[in-house]
């Protein structure tokens, strides 16, 4: 990911999204997927924890290309497996 | 083949509730935007090496066996008895488990049965459960349309083009499909915990699928001889078996046969294939009504799995059974004035 994480992440809108707002839309997508409610998704959990597997991991990564409207590293939800270790190395 | 009164995907497919949380449900422009399919290379090449190996691990059972048979010894009935229990069991495990129970929820089961059978499911060498059920609902919901993970029928007219489109619906797809998105197909199996217990440890079913069958060919026979018939037959031949018995399904299943109700698809009833399909054969019954725990609409069309549901229903095991009522299978009718 060495190339594209320098790039701040613009969001579709054309806003640039910070570590909160990519935080935020994790929160709400793994909230979505699962039926929880956004405040019990716990942002240092692992994906697998959370209960998606690593094929949703992946497919989540995906939408949040999507949404950032930038490739995102086909590992990185391997290497960062938490919403907040996510977030944080797609802005670093 | 458009017709109003079809059910949505979302009907067919979604166990009822589960799209839109009564709680608190956000508004549909906020909602995390989803993709049906998962655009990564690398996924997709790990999904299609993967059946790539379970298909030449089948078959080079297969060989070995038919060798050993000519060479060695003919084969032994325990052998041929372990092929038959385990092909039944993970026979079940694929169609009232991964195909009736976890993509279409057609009865409930408790706990212990449901994770039974996920894990004999498992056993298949056909993907975990998450991956399968998010590819079959896929083909539910595009069934023979662009989209579909294994039409026969988008291959053009004429006899060559049928050939190519059996051949791609019969084997060629295991190669080619998209990778559904789980979060978007099978987000109740991801929030459903003892499901995803057995889907984490996917290659320990398939080892294990493989080590019963050795164990019980020791068992029987005494012989080291006898585990190495069990692991062929018991194992690999019978995964290769239910592999094409499945490809039988995606293939000849939407080409020859009847059509005997309206459907969305070109889906077929095929007599010849209940037996060896354990009842998966009335394919054009099911996609008529996908959320039937039986495909059985006649007393002779035989479905062994709708069967085992039945019993198991009688016994109280499972309940919620889902049946296809006298009036939809009226109103469905493709060709009312032939009953
Ligand atoms: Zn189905
Ligand atoms: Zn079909």
């Amino acid at each position: 990911m060495s190339d594209t994480s320098v790039l701040s992440p613009v969001a579709k809108t054309g806003t640039v999204a910070n570590e909160d707002q990519i935080i935020d839309w994790l929160r709400q997508y793994i909230g979505d997927v699962l039926a929880l409610p956004e405040d019990e998704i716990d942002i240092d959990a692992s994906f697998q924890q959370l209960g998606l597997d690593s094929s949703a991991a992946v497919g989540m990564t995906g939408d949040l290309a999507d949404w950032l409207g930038r490739d995102i590293d086909a590992a990185a939800a391997y290497d960062h497996p938490t919403i907040r270790g996510l977030a944080k190395a797609l802005v670093s | 083949m458009q017709d109003a009164e079809t059910l949505t995907p979302a009907e067919a497919l979604r166990a009822p509730g589960i799209e839109t949380p009564a709680s608190a449900p956000p508004a549909e422009a906020e909602r995390p935007k989803m993709k049906r399919t998962v655009e990564n290379r690398q996924l997709k090449r790990i999904q299609h090496i993967h059946t790539v190996v379970m298909t030449v691990a089948g078959l080079g059972g297969l060989i070995s066996a038919i060798c050993l048979h000519f060479l060695v010894q003919p084969v032994s009935a325990a052998a041929l008895g372990i092929f038959g229990l385990f092909f039944f069991s993970v026979g079940m495990g694929l169609t009232i488990g991964y195909h009736r129970h976890f993509t279409h929820r057609s009865y409930k089961a408790p706990t212990a049965l449901r994770v039974l059978l996920g894990i004999l499911g498992s056993m298949a060498g056909q993907g975990p459960i998450v991956f399968w059920t998010a590819l079959h609902r896929m083909h539910h919901e595009m069934a023979d349309k662009p989209g579909d993970p294994h039409s026969p029928n988008l291959h053009g007219e004429g006899l060559v083009n049928k050939v190519r489109g059996i051949w791609h619906a019969y084997i060629g797809w295991t190669v080619q499909h998209e990778v559904p998105n789980a979060n978007f197909y099978s987000r109740d199996l991801l929030a459903d915990a003892p499901i995803m217990w057995v889907n984490k440890r996917y290659y320990l079913w398939i080892a294990l699928g493989l080590a019963l069958p050795a164990l019980l060919g020791l068992a029987l026979t005494g012989t080291a001889y006898g585990a190495l018939e069990g692991l062929l037959w018991g194992g690999l031949i019978r995964m290769f078996a239910l592999h094409n018995v499945i490809w039988w399904i995606t293939s000849f299943a939407h080409v020859f046969g009847s059509r005997d109700y309206q459907s969305r698809d070109l889906s077929t009833n095929n007599f010849w294939l209940a037996l060896p399909t354990l009842g998966e054969s009335w394919h054009n019954n099911h996609h008529a009504f996908p959320r039937a725990a039986i495909l059985s609409l006649h007393w002779w069309q035989i479905d062994i799995s709708g069967g085992v549901v039945a019993i198991l229903e009688k016994l109280g095991i499972v309940s919620e059974v889902c049946r296809v009522s006298a009036e939809d299978k009226q109103k469905r009718q493709a060709n009312p004035s032939r009953h």
